[in-house]
């Protein structure tokens, strides 16, 4: 087995050189995480991790959001296995920030959900790290931000009670989550073969979020609405509003 | 003031994490229970098989079968025949089907580590929050000494998340602060298997009582049975879907059905059978039948989600209505996300199919017992 990864590394390694003078970004950087992953499983984490950091610089340039993610997650979890909490940690919270940056773009609960999955073991790694280095308030925090995120995303949109505001700004959020709102019941009613309805609502969609968000702004500046404005939002509590929402 | 304590639990691959946050505590604690995530699956999997029998379907699929076998293992290891047949009230009466929970009783040491007890001792009520397979087990029933269940020493509240906690302490706090329940409706069908009708559609006297005894002028709508008789309406979906918005309590007494049938179930399919105005709903059928064909008859998950509740409490006696499909991102598919969706902030459920009769007694003992202090308005309890 060791052979065969060692043969594997070596192969990746003359394609990379190939790639390198090409100029091929794209296969340099699935070469590189295919060096990485031969060296991780002849237990060599020292060099998987400079292969990672070679292939995030690659992601980098590629502006690739998902490449990025998986080579800071991928990085977050070799620096665990060696012992180095504070980098494992830096990687994986910029893993989950960028994990959320392609959450919020999702208007299906269910791409939300799925989308989710890929989220589990970076929270576990990062609840791991954070009880190492005896950080239990924010392993506390990732614990309870690991959970039904989807469900918080669409209680959000749900009714629920609005505190004093301008009449023109209820009215004007109210209006535009009642379109969600409508939105998200069009949603459930087609299928994945509807792609061109589906793209027609995602767009819409967007662009209310957008405005949305502007809104939701707007009401965070009044006092006493930051609160509001997080649940509207589905922002997961800190330790804060953990222990508020206990008295 | 009551002494609060939330109980967050995290399932890694590994091993099951608590952290304990107790507002009156500066900091809060980490405690690793050591317990692994199969254990727990291998719990869930036995607690199914003991309530709702092995369905057929099961032993054909291999890894099925394997999993199976290891969740019979546990202590109490039975026979797989043994629980071919749901559990029921007759055959509780005869020693094979011996029902003991001792495989899930004896992680209660590690679920609740002595440190943790320690820390907690004083509280009144603690506030749950599971992860991934421990939603689907009663934490209540953990035994907190050889005399006590957890349940029978702390208030307990189960909630989906602390995030979502949040969501129902909102709107809770939307409500007037001097709000009382004032009305509730109560909707209550059998089925045309139950020979004793009753049982169900009796349903909601106690509740009723409590009401008219602590208001004469409160409000008590019953729909029951299939069919309007004098001047009563039915328990029929068109009837609960105009009634349901205008209560503070709305209570459900008939059959409930899980969605998720095999691995192409949709557990948004998991309803309430209710009358379509003329008949009652038949559970034979909506064990074959598809959804579109229980459609009349079935009150699913999918349409409470397009409904509006502005109800403090919803209790659903009925099988299965707490049973939800935990997805990997820890969010919970069946009727509990479509209620809470809909408005309702503290929901009384059950997480398997129950005997009609010891569910009619827990839930009047429940009544007379809690009403009116709580439901506790901290968020949704799931029992």
């Amino acid at each position: 087995m060791k052979r065969l990864l060692a043969e594997c590394e070596a192969k990746a390694r003359a394609g990379l050189e190939l790639c390198r003078r090409a100029g091929f970004t794209a296969p340099e950087y699935d070469l590189l995480s295919g060096v990485g992953a031969s060296l991780l499983l002849r237990k060599r984490p020292q060099q998987a991790r400079a292969a990672y950091e070679e292939a995030l610089v690659l992601a980098e340039r590629l502006g690739s959001v998902s490449k990025q993610q998986i080579s800071f997650e991928l990085l977050g979890l070799i620096c665990l296995d060696m012992g180095a909490l504070a980098p494992a940690r830096d990687y994986c919270k910029r893993a989950l920030e960028l994990f959320e940056r392609c959450r919020d773009g999702l208007t299906a609960e269910e791409h939300q959900i799925a989308f989710a999955q890929q989220a589990a073991s970076l929270y576990g790694n990062l609840i791991a790290i954070c009880i190492e280095q005896q950080e239990i308030a924010a392993g506390l925090e990732f614990a309870e931000e690991a959970k039904s995120r989807a469900l918080s995303g669409l209680l959000g949109t749900s009714h629920l009670g609005r505190p004093p505001l301008p009449d023109a700004l209820a009215r004007r959020e109210a209006e535009l989550l009642e379109r969600v709102g409508d939105i998200v019941i069009e949603w459930r009613q087609t299928t994945e073969k509807q792609a061109a309805a589906r793209d027609s609502l995602w767009n819409q969609w967007i662009k209310l979020r957008q405005e949305l968000e502007k809104v939701w702004d707007q009401i965070g500046r009044i006092p006493g609405c930051a609160e509001y404005v997080e649940l509207r939002r589905g922002t997961p509590p800190d330790l804060d509003a953990l222990r508020a929402s206990l008295v | 003031m009551p002494k609060l304590g939330l109980l967050s639990y995290f399932v890694s691959n590994k091993t099951t994490r608590v952290f304990l946050l107790r507002p009156d505590q500066p900091k809060p604690l980490a405690f690793d229970t050591h317990v692994a995530p199969q254990e727990l699956q291998a719990c869930v999997r036995r607690m199914l098989i003991d309530f709702h029998g092995i369905e057929d379907s099961n032993w054909t699929e291999h890894d099925e079968a394997d999993l199976i076998t290891e969740a019979l293992a546990l202590d109490p290891r039975v026979n797989g025949f043994k629980r071919t047949q749901r559990i029921s009230r007759e055959r509780l009466k005869r020693p094979e089907f011996f029902y003991q929970f001792s495989y899930w009783e004896s992680l209660s040491e590690r679920l609740l580590p002595a440190d943790l007890r320690a820390e907690v001792a004083d509280c009144d009520l603690l506030c749950i929050s599971p992860h991934g397979p421990l939603h689907s087990l009663p934490l209540s029933s953990l035994r907190w000494s050889k005399q006590e269940y957890l349940i029978q020493r702390f208030g307990i509240c189960d909630i989906n998340s602390a995030g979502v906690l949040r969501y129902c302490q909102a709107k809770n706090r939307a409500r007037p602060s001097r709000h009382r329940p004032a009305s509730c409706m109560i909707a209550a069908v059998a089925a045309t298997e139950d020979p004793d009708p009753e049982s169900f559609e009796e349903d909601g006297d106690t509740l009723a009582m409590v009401f008219r005894e602590r208001d004469p002028r409160s409000k008590v709508t019953r729909l029951v049975g299939a069919r309007p008789v004098d001047g009563h309406q039915p328990a029929s979906k068109d009837e609960i879907r105009k009634a349901m918005g205008e209560h503070d309590v709305v209570h459900f007494a008939c059959h409930g059905v899980f969605g998720m049938r095999g691995k192409r179930g949709d557990p948004l399919n998991s309803g309430l059978l209710v009358s379509d105005g003329t008949s009652k709903p038949s559970v034979d059928d909506a064990r074959h039948l598809s959804p579109e064909e229980m459609a009349p008859h079935c009150l699913t998950a999918r349409e409470v989600f397009n409904l509006r509740l502005t109800a403090d409490l919803v209790t659903l006696r009925a099988c299965s209505s707490g049973r939800a499909q935990v997805r990997l991102g820890d969010e919970l598919m069946g009727l509990v996300r479509s209620f809470l969706y809909a408005g309702a902030p503290s929901l009384l459920l059950s997480l398997w199919d129950v005997d009609k009769v010891s569910s009619q007694r827990l839930l009047n003992e429940w009544l007379i017992l809690a009403w009116p202090s709580p439901p506790a308005r901290l968020g949704n309890c799931c029992c």
